[in-house]
């Protein structure tokens, strides 16, 4: 079992992988539990000493090419990490103390030596988690699986459905792990939003998170995906569907926005459970199939080799300061939920329309 | 001797998406959820003691 601790600026962090959960607990418990702390080092407030959790793409081949996809185009040049090279930023993960890793893609199962890297990790007492499209998953290799804290599929479109099903029933069945479900909230997903809850919940999926698309240079042009999740309508159902079918419901970052304006919940619950907006270059990076780390997954630009990664560097760069400290309108000063949301999404075609007050 | 503060609880394993986001609170179910860390940060803090004698 992963178990770890840190110290942080507000105190320290205590992550445990089962039960999984990360606590944060003030100075004085920090010093009960024992956590040392580096008396050279100053945290600024705000900032995490280093990433929690970084978003490892292993490759950018994939078996799928999903229509709208962020990341990955057929023509594109394909390439793996090589495997010492992914071992090298793993050791230096180690050394920055992150909790987990989350690999991804491309389709990450197409990498020649993922159960290798995942055991690598592992074995460096960093949780490794992974996100795919299950078309590989069969019974020779989903025993493998178990060697992964979280395991989610991928549903973009309806037609993966009862290739997701099959690849959910040999992970439940030789890896043990109930999967979670990503959900693409697109014009094609949304209007069956309750049939896809109803799918899950029968298929015993741990829980569902509900993924906002978004536009980047990869998909550029593709709009006819993307839905209205300006209104209301969307946080009421996604909250109803929750309730009617006991599901356990994750939403992505980039719409905390729209949750704190429309969701009913209160400033205390959200921070109450770390319920929060934009946490890239924060609580958690994005690393590439170079090696080279980034804000957040669809954030083109790049920041410097993960290999080599420092904890001055990470706390003093200017790229990544402005990343941080970005503010989605002149509004966020005033508004009441500025601490948890952070500023809003960085992808610049992304607003809000806020301020909200607590 | 001060007894310190539990300030938030993460629940679950949060990793496995592109962002910073959380869990939708599930009401009173997810209050009882809570406290499965809570008691477990307070166990390690006994275990600790303990431990020191």
């Amino acid at each position: 079992m992963v178990n770890k601790t840190r110290r942080e600026w507000f105190g320290g962090l205590v992550f445990r992988e089962k039960p999984g959960f990360v606590g944060y607990v003030d100075d004085v418990m920090a010093d009960r539990l024992k956590i040392v702390k580096d008396e050279n080092v100053i945290l600024p407030k705000n900032l995490f000493s280093t990433p929690m959790d970084a978003h490892f793409a292993l490759t950018t081949r994939c078996n799928l090419f999903c229509e709208g996809c962020y990341n990955t185009k057929p023509d594109d040049n394909f390439s793996d990490i090589p495997l010492e090279k992914a071992k090298r930023v793993i050791d230096n993960l180690t050394n920055l103390n992150l909790f987990s890793v989350s690999f991804g893609g491309g389709e990450p199962t197409l990498h020649p030596n993922l159960f290798e890297i995942a055991r690598y990790t592992r074995e460096k007492n960093i949780l490794p988690n992974i996100t795919t499209n299950g078309r590989t998953v069969s019974p020779e290799n989903a025993g493998s699986f178990d060697v992964f804290g979280n395991v989610h599929l991928s549903l973009h479109a309806l037609k993966d459905i009862p290739y997701i099903e099959k690849a959910a029933a040999l992970i439940v069945k030789f890896a043990k792990i109930k999967p979670g479900l990503n959900l693409l909230l697109t014009t094609e997903t949304l209007p069956e939003l309750e049939n896809i809850f109803k799918w899950a919940k029968k298929n015993k999926f741990s829980k569902i998170l509900c993924l906002r698309y978004k536009q980047t240079e990869k998909n550029k042009g593709i709009s006819h995906l993307q839905i209205d999740d300006s209104t209301e309508d969307v946080y009421k159902q996604i909250n109803a569907l929750r309730k009617r079918y006991k599901m356990k419901v994750l939403v992505d970052c980039s719409m905390f926005q729209d949750i704190a304006k429309y969701g009913n919940l209160s400033h205390d619950q959200m921070y109450k459970v770390d319920f929060n907006g934009c946490q890239g270059a924060n609580a958690y990076i994005a690393i590439d199939v170079n090696g080279f780390f980034k804000p957040c997954s669809f954030w083109k630009e790049t920041m410097g080799d993960a290999e080599s990664l420092t904890q001055d560097f990470w706390i003093n760069d200017v790229k990544l300061n402005a990343f941080r400290n970005y503010r989605d309108n002149e509004g966020c000063g005033s508004c009441g939920y500025l601490d948890l949301c952070c500023g809003g999404c960085r992808l610049e075609n992304l607003t809000c329309g806020l301020p909200v007050s607590k | 001797m001060k007894r310190g503060k539990i300030l938030k609880v993460r629940p679950f394993n949060m990793a496995n998406f592109s962002g910073g986001s959380a869990y939708l609170p599930l009401d009173l179910f997810f209050d009882l959820v809570l406290l499965i860390p809570y008691y477990m940060l307070m166990a390690l803090i006994v275990m600790g003691r303990n431990k020191k004698g």
